[in-house]
């Protein structure tokens, strides 16, 4: 029986490699093996879809006790997933900034994101981090420590990786829960100032954030 | 689809499999990895099913499971069914799920009336769902179950008989099954009617650590008993489609075109193995 016992737990930790190869890299091959094979006898898979299988390692990672050390590891685990949703997501055009041409009453628009879009706040530089190892780089790699969001987007069918600001992830929020964009835009410019809502709105279109078929005033 | 060679495609060799210019060439990739909503896997799939014949190969179906097939995999399966247009659809005699939880692997059953009842009905639910008939493969055997009540072939003809199902006859899993528990490899094959053969699935193996189990681990080259057998069961059947599987140990696309070539010279009957 043992090589079907073990054919299922190398599914399962492969499957978590794959899916997750930059908390591999920062874990290090045993210590990840180790890590994967207890999550896959805790949570199993329920479909056999293992392209999507994992989708409680983040939050599980953040209840294991050897982690108060290693914080950004849960954090660079919930990157991990919003690409993966990023990458599956349905199909849909982006919206350009042509599209908007003419509209004024910003109050009245209603944006979706994109069905790829995913960001998420993370209280520790795991943008950064993920980035860095995505690239080959983490040897270079000058951290400080702060706060940081981020964001994927997939415009012409390649997932990018964007570093979200506090202001864009107040813009983004808004927008997700349903905000128009002019209350979006005045609620994120009363809260930072500093920030060029207008340049910030256009990067946003720009990288694909928002579905087309989504105006509506 | 012409009964030509085949090559599993994978991601890695996409621009090499869309400019290879080997006539009758095609591709089979297994369907769970493309049950996804939507993405450039899916259009990488696209990309090659316009160029050249598809097949999708499940992994995941559970037809041996004590449940009926799960109504989610199965809307997945008939939605890249109607979206690919395979020319073959295939599954495994196997099971995978239970209790609401899956198991990445293909575990085996007992051949009983009971299994074979449970079995056809599955692969009726199936081939309702999809409209068409699907290939049932042939499985590994790594430990000699007491319970069976048919030899494995007069069971896999009769799992036919009763569903309407064809048969994909993995020859690996045949040698390897043959080492692992101990039966005659040729004389399984010669018992295969030549009607019932839809497809032919090829793959390295390998022994595992303690020397003793083989492992149908497709991470190495199609092994000399396997061509051996091969050639053999297709002078008796005709030439059949044919798939040269690996899943892991990736080799450059021009390596794994070579084994296609082995492959197609024995599908076309010029290549004289040695008696």
């Amino acid at each position: 029986m043992r090589v079907y016992r073990n054919t299922v737990l190398s599914g399962c930790i492969d499957a978590l490699r794959a899916n997750y190869p930059v908390v591999a890299q920062l874990l290090g091959d045993e210590m990840f093996e180790a890590v994967a094979a207890e999550h896959a006898s805790q949570c199993p898979p329920r479909k056999p879809v293992l392209a999507l299988y994992g989708a409680r390692f983040p939050d599980w990672l953040e209840g294991q006790p050897w982690v108060r050390d290693l914080r950004y590891v849960p954090d660079v685990a919930h990157i991990e997933r919003l690409h993966i949703e990023s990458l599956f997501a349905t199909d849909a055009e982006p919206l350009q900034m042509s599209m908007l041409a003419g509209i004024d009453d910003w109050q009245g628009l209603h944006l979706s994101p994109h069905p790829a879009t995913r960001f998420d706040w993370l209280t520790s530089p795991a943008t950064r981090i993920w980035l860095a190892h995505r690239d080959g780089l983490e040897g270079k790699l000058e951290l400080e420590w702060h706060a940081e969001g981020v964001l994927f987007t997939r415009p012409c069918l390649e997932v990018q990786p964007v570093r979200l600001d506090r202001a864009g992830h107040r813009f983004l929020f808004g927008i997700r829960l349903g905000e128009n964009v002019g209350a979006a835009a005045i609620a994120t410019a009363n809260l930072y100032p500093e920030t060029d809502i207008r340049s910030l709105f256009s990067s946003l279109v720009n990288c694909g954030a928002f579905a087309a078929s989504s105006p509506r005033s | 689809m012409t009964p030509a060679a085949g090559v599993g495609f994978k991601a890695e060799h996409f621009a090499e499999a869309l400019a290879a210019p080997a006539a009758d060439l095609w591709f089979e990739v297994h369907a769970e990895n493309y049950m996804v909503a939507g993405g450039p896997r899916l259009a990488m799939l696209e990309a090659v099913r316009r160029e050249r014949p598809l097949s999708l190969h499940g992994v995941g179906m559970s037809l041996a499971g004590a449940a009926d097939p799960d109504p989610d995999h199965l809307a997945a399966l008939k939605r890249l069914v109607d979206r690919f247009e395979p020319e073959l659809v295939s599954e495994h005699l196997a099971w995978s799920r239970l209790d609401g939880r899956c198991f990445p692997d293909l575990l085996p059953v007992p051949r009983t009336n009971e299994v074979l009842k449970r079995l056809a009905a599955n692969i009726g639910r199936v081939q309702d769902a999809l409209g068409r008939a699907i290939l049932i493969e042939n499985p590994t055997h790594y430990l000699a179950l007491r319970d069976h009540q048919w030899s494995e072939t007069s069971f896999l003809c009769e799992l036919a008989r009763r569903s309407g199902c064809k048969l994909l006859i993995d020859v690996n899993n045949v040698a390897v099954g043959a080492h692992n528990v101990g039966y005659d490899a040729v004389a399984w094959l010669e018992e295969i009617p030549a009607k019932l053969v839809g497809e032919i699935h090829l793959a390295g193996h390998t022994l595992d650590g303690e020397g003793t189990l083989l492992i149908d681990s497709h991470d190495a080259p199609v092994s000399n008993d396997v061509w051996q057998l091969y050639d053999r069961f297709v002078a008796r059947i005709g030439a059949t489609p044919t798939l040269i599987e690996r899943d892991g140990n990736l080799p450059p696309f021009r390596d794994l075109m070579v084994e296609r070539e082995c492959a197609q010279a024995i599908l076309g009957g010029n290549l004289a193995l040695a008696a």
